[in-house]
């Protein structure tokens, strides 16, 4: 298994035989994916392993893979007094804030 | 302590070895060779950074970067960091030895000052500046701040503040000045040019510095000279030879002198804008009503010279039976569409309108052979009632501006203490307004361009009045008055005239000309403070200044950020109250208008003399984070402790201030902290009262406040005391309310935490139990339970401290996601009683006191003109933050589950893109957080979560809507 150095606070989903991952770094919540459990993490277009989702808490995230509506992710993340809400529709590349809960 | 994991980009090293710069330099042996770091503080001319910490970062192998003792590869970086300075790490890339890195830890920005071209020795500069941070959110922050000389006092035998007043940065015999700023990433000066490869974002960058003298501004930018020039505008004015002109600053009366054959030349004025008008005398030496020219303004800019043309004088002949004028706002402004009639005071008639205003504010009407029918005035609701004096022609001005004068004698200075000011800050926005007593209407004032404030508005000068009043009382003036947030400062001030003559004339009264207060006004109220990180650390002695306010729990972070916030909403409710709806935190730092930010740091100035505390490692003499001045009167050069002190820029006053405090990591990101209530350091107050000249941890006799425990108030008795071998054991002490009515506290002391203090020489034998009913705001009892452990001690010869217990295990600020009244905080106003559990008989003897910062009773931070406001800061950020959970149930619906004030709740929508539904509050009791949920196969939502250390777990049928706890 593969470590992460300073990445904390982590949450996994697993679908389709991928792994999703976010935990907290920096003030920021962060976002990877590998195909095989955890072992080695996907690269995104730009060649990086980690993507950046919103700043964040101390926190672990929620993190879903929607069934319905295009398989999106949905992430939870606390930052200060509201829950944050981020979509991404291209399986973690981008992330876009839908709103506060 | 663990070596730190260094990550640049996708590759990480581990900090293996430490040293610290000499003359500069650092090395390392390493297999290959040597690795020498150059650190300088700014290059040309050359300025070594001395007892730098340089560390060898080692990379670590690939596929290790997570393992204890990871395998280790022999390429490398250097890396400097230091906490004022921040930190730099070259080469960018990790590489074999040997190599030599040459670090330029900071940038230089430099000046001069001036007075009419003349260098001025020795003149205190300031630097203002404005940051940025990641959400692009701005706040104001001053550097280099005046501060007191320290002289000799005969009263206390020791070294207090004078009235000389000197600034870090001052003025050489050239008028020039210099300052490196630290640009290391995490230093407080970092630019966005300054991020550097391994850093995404800046948390906070500089966008603007600008340096500031005497209410002059001057932007900096890395080594070019700003050049402050005081004094040193000029003005060239062209019109008709041997005319006269009169030149005024914003709406003064102004000076008047000869226009010579190609113009004349006015210098020595200050910048902003100027008012010009040309005219000629008549045989008496008075204005000549038979030439007129219009009014002119010109911005001057102080160190150039700019020109305006008044072109000819215009010639107009009592014999032609035409009368004409020019009506003014203000000083150069013409007042278009101004009705200019006739008033007949014989049979109390304004007759019909005889002409209109121009653009240009000019008028003028053909005399018919039976005449006016009364004499020309304005007569207007907003401009008053005005008589048109001078024929055959007039020159009226309406309404002026109120202004503070430029002369620096009559300009506003910022508060510093006492019956000081900061003659570096001339203006506080929206500290200052006028009011119109006549019907109240408020009239905002803006800077000016040499400092200081000007209402933005032309105000009347005179009153309207029917013309049956005009017959009794004449032209009658408005009065306004001039406020500052703490109240009336002048509760009647009137326009000036502006004669052209050396005497007051009748017509000069129809001139109006700008009102200054002939006075110093020191303006606005300021925040300050101490802060410390978190409250799990003892402080102890070692750290003198937090523990002189009474803050004993918690960790020092050098330079760490606070702020202070204001939006034009409503201020928080009082503790008391019901449910208040305070603003939230950072969220409303964006979102306020008309708002504020400020910003300072701890850890630079000294809370003594307000004096430099020292920034950098090396020595000499002085001690980072201890004042230098303190240091050189005193002696040692600890002598003075400004760690975890800071003092914010000046503000008006007003209630409703929230703090914030953000922790910037020389390593990447930053933890931000809003503050949405009033935490002090009770009981402790800048009164008499609590004025001393010892106490343990200070290194001087200097006279200083110092915080109390209730139990050195009073009779004594604190919230209480408990000794087993007394009966009964329990001594009931006050609550919050007694040492609110005390004469040296006489203000609402709110809420507060309670710890247990040992007797002298007292050691506890053995571990006890005790339960302690304490008193919430709301008067509900909660009973906790405290355990002390064996070994504790009161004070003794060797540790003048007693240890401390906590009676509540909570942190205090969790207080923020709660209201009224913060059950589960531990901040209560009473101790009820105290029952020994475990084990029976076992001697027990302590009393108990408050636990400092308290929660005020305020409304967010409430400043005071002319006063600091308090603020205590345990920094810790609302508690450890709750993680929601999402749950797709694989029928198209979407969960979330979130804690919010300690309980859990629940929002569903049917999947995406649609809207979430209205929140369910599962929880309805107790501290709840880290809900867990996943759905059955019988379709049952079981949900799981923390409740006071353990797990619960309840089970929904009907997606949400009702819940059974297991």
């Amino acid at each position: 298994m593969g470590a992460i150095a300073g990445l904390t606070y982590p949450t996994i989903v697993e679908h389709n035989g991928l792994v999703y991952l976010t935990g907290y770094r920096d003030g920021k919540m962060c976002f990877r994916r590998s195909a095989d459990g955890g072992r080695s993490w996907l690269r995104f277009v730009d060649g990086s392993e980690e993507k950046e989702i919103g700043p964040g808490e101390e926190a672990r995230a929620g993190l879903v893979k929607v069934e319905s509506g295009g398989r999106r992710l949905l992430a939870a993340v606390a930052n200060g007094a509201v829950i944050e809400v981020y979509v991404s529709v291209d399986d973690g590349e981008t992330w876009a804030m839908e709103g506060e809960v | 302590m663990m070596a730190e994991v260094v990550r640049l980009g996708d590759v990480c090293g581990l900090a293996v070895r430490e040293a610290r710069t000499v003359y500069g330099v650092a090395e390392f042996v390493v297999p290959g060779g040597t690795l020498r770091a150059r650190v300088y503080k700014a290059r040309t001319p050359d300025v070594v950074l001395e007892g730098a910490q340089v560390w060898l970062v080692q990379r670590i192998a690939p596929g290790q970067e997570g393992e204890d003792e990871p395998e280790l590869l022999d390429q490398y970086v250097l890396m400097v960091d230091d906490p004022y300075w921040g930190r730099m790490i070259a080469p960018e890339v990790f590489a074999a030895a040997p190599f030599e890195q040459t670090f330029v830890m900071g940038y230089r920005v430099r000046g001069r000052i001036l007075h009419d071209g003349v260098p001025v020795e020795g003149a205190n500069v300031s630097l203002e500046g404005v940051l940025e941070d990641d959400q692009a959110r701005q706040s104001l922050f001053w550097d280099s701040l005046e501060y007191n000389e320290l002289i000799w006092s005969q009263k206390y035998e020791t070294y207090v503040e004078g009235s000389q007043v000197y600034a870090p940065i001052m003025t050489n015999a050239d008028g020039r000045w210099s300052f490196i700023c630290p640009k290391g990433h995490g230093a407080i000066y970092q630019r966005e040019g300054d991020k550097p490869s391994w850093v995404s974002t800046l948390a906070r960058k500089v966008v603007r510095l600008c340096a500031v003298y005497q209410g002059r501004r001057a932007e900096l930018m890395e080594e070019n000279e700003a050049i402050i020039d005081v004094l040193s505008g000029k003005l060239r004015v062209y019109g008709e030879p041997g005319a006269m002109v009169r030149v005024s600053t914003l709406d003064e009366r102004g000076q008047s002198c000869v226009v010579a054959e190609g113009g004349t030349l006015i210098e020595g004025l200050p910048g902003g804008e100027h008012n010009v008008v040309q005219f000629k005398r008549g045989p008496g030496g008075d204005w000549d009503a038979e030439w007129g020219c219009a009014r002119q303004t010109v911005t001057v800019v102080e160190g150039e010279t700019v020109s305006v043309n008044m072109g000819l004088m215009e010639y107009y002949d009592p014999g032609a039976g035409l009368i004409a004028g020019r009506v003014y706002e203000r000083m150069g402004v013409p007042a278009s569409g101004v009705a200019i009639v006739a008033v007949n005071f014989e049979t109390g008639q304004i007759g019909e309108t005889l002409a209109t205003t121009d653009e240009g504010g000019y008028w003028e009407v053909q005399i018919p052979e039976e005449g006016l029918g009364g004499d020309p005035w304005v007569c207007d609701g907003k401009w008053g009632s005005v008589p048109l004096l001078g024929f055959p022609y007039s020159d009226v001005v309406l309404g002026a501006r109120a202004y503070s004068a430029w002369p620096a004698m009559y300009q506003p200075e910022a508060w510093r203490k006492g019956p000081r000011g900061h003659a570096n800050f001339t203006y506080v926005p929206e500290a200052m307004w006028l009011v119109d007593n006549e019907d109240g209407t408020t009239h905002e004032t803006v800077e000016t361009a040499y400092g200081g404030w000007v209402t933005e508005e032309a105000l009347p000068k005179f009153r309207c009045l029917s013309v049956e009043k005009l017959l009794v009382t004449g032209p009658q003036l408005k009065e306004y008055s001039l406020h500052s947030s703490s109240g009336v400062v002048l509760g009647s001030c009137y326009l000036d005239a502006q004669p052209f003559e050396d005497y007051e004339t009748l017509p000069g009264q129809y001139r109006a000309a700008g009102f200054y207060p002939e006075m110093k006004l020191l303006i606005g109220g300021k925040v300050k403070g101490w802060a410390v990180v978190g409250d799990e650390e003892p402080i102890g002695l070692e750290m003198a200044e937090a523990h002189r306010v009474g803050l004993e729990f918690g960790r020092h972070e050098w330079y760490t950020e606070i702020g202070a916030w204001r939006d034009a909403g409503e201020p928080p409710a009082p503790i008391e109250g019901e449910a208040p709806a305070p603003p939230e935190g950072e969220a409303a730092i964006s979102e306020g208008t008309g708002l504020q930010n400020v910003v300072g740091w701890t850890d630079l100035v000294c809370p003594y003399c307000g004096g430099p505390a020292w920034r950098d490692p090396d020595a000499f003499g002085y001690v980072r984070g201890f004042c230098c001045q303190c240091a050189e009167m005193f002696g040692p050069g600890d002598a003075m402790d400004a760690r975890t002190h800071f003092t914010l820029p000046t503000v008006r006053g007003a209630t409703g201030w929230g703090t914030r405090a953000r922790l910037v990591m020389r390593s990447g990101g930053c933890k931000s902290y809003g503050f949405k209530w009033h935490w002090r350091p009770e009981v402790y107050d800048e009164t008499e009262d609590f004025l001393v000249q010892g106490g343990p941890g200070q290194a001087t006799n200097a006279p200083r406040w110092f915080a109390r425990h209730v139990d050195e108030m009073g009779d004594g008795k604190g919230f209480g005391g408990y000794d087993a071998s007394t009966s009964p054991p329990f001594t009931a002490g006050h609550d919050l309310g007694y040492f609110e009515g005390l004469p040296e506290v006489q203000r609402g002391l709110g809420l507060t935490q309670m710890k247990l203090l040992f007797p002298w020489g007292y050691e506890q034998a053995e571990k006890v139990t005790l339960e302690v009913d304490c008193r919430r705001v709301d008067y509900q009892v909660e009973t906790l339970t405290v355990k002390i452990p064996a070994g504790v001690k009161g004070p003794d010869e060797e540790k003048p401290l007693s240890d401390v217990v906590k009676v509540s295990g909570a942190h205090k600020w969790a207080a923020e996601k709660k209201t009224t009244p913060f059950a589960g905080t531990g901040l209560y106003r009473e101790v009820l009683r105290v029952r020994l559990v475990e084990p029976v008989g076992a001697e027990c003897k302590f009393r108990i006191v408050n636990d400092a910062p308290f929660m005020a009773p305020t409304a967010g931070v409430v400043v005071e003109e002319r006063k600091a406001a308090l603020v205590a800061l345990q920094i810790g950020g609302g508690g450890k933050t709750s993680g929601p959970h999402l749950l797709d149930d694989g029928i198209g619906q979407v969960f979330v589950f979130y804690e919010r004030d300690g309980q859990i709740w629940m929002r569903r929508r049917e999947g995406l893109p649609g809207g979430w539904l209205e929140p369910k509050q599962v929880t309805q009791e107790g501290e709840n957080r880290e809900p867990c949920a996943e759905k059955d196969r019988s379709g049952r939502l079981r949900l799981w979560w923390e409740r006071e250390g353990g797990l619960k777990n309840a089970v929904s049928a009907d997606d949400g809507e009702s819940w059974v706890e297991v």
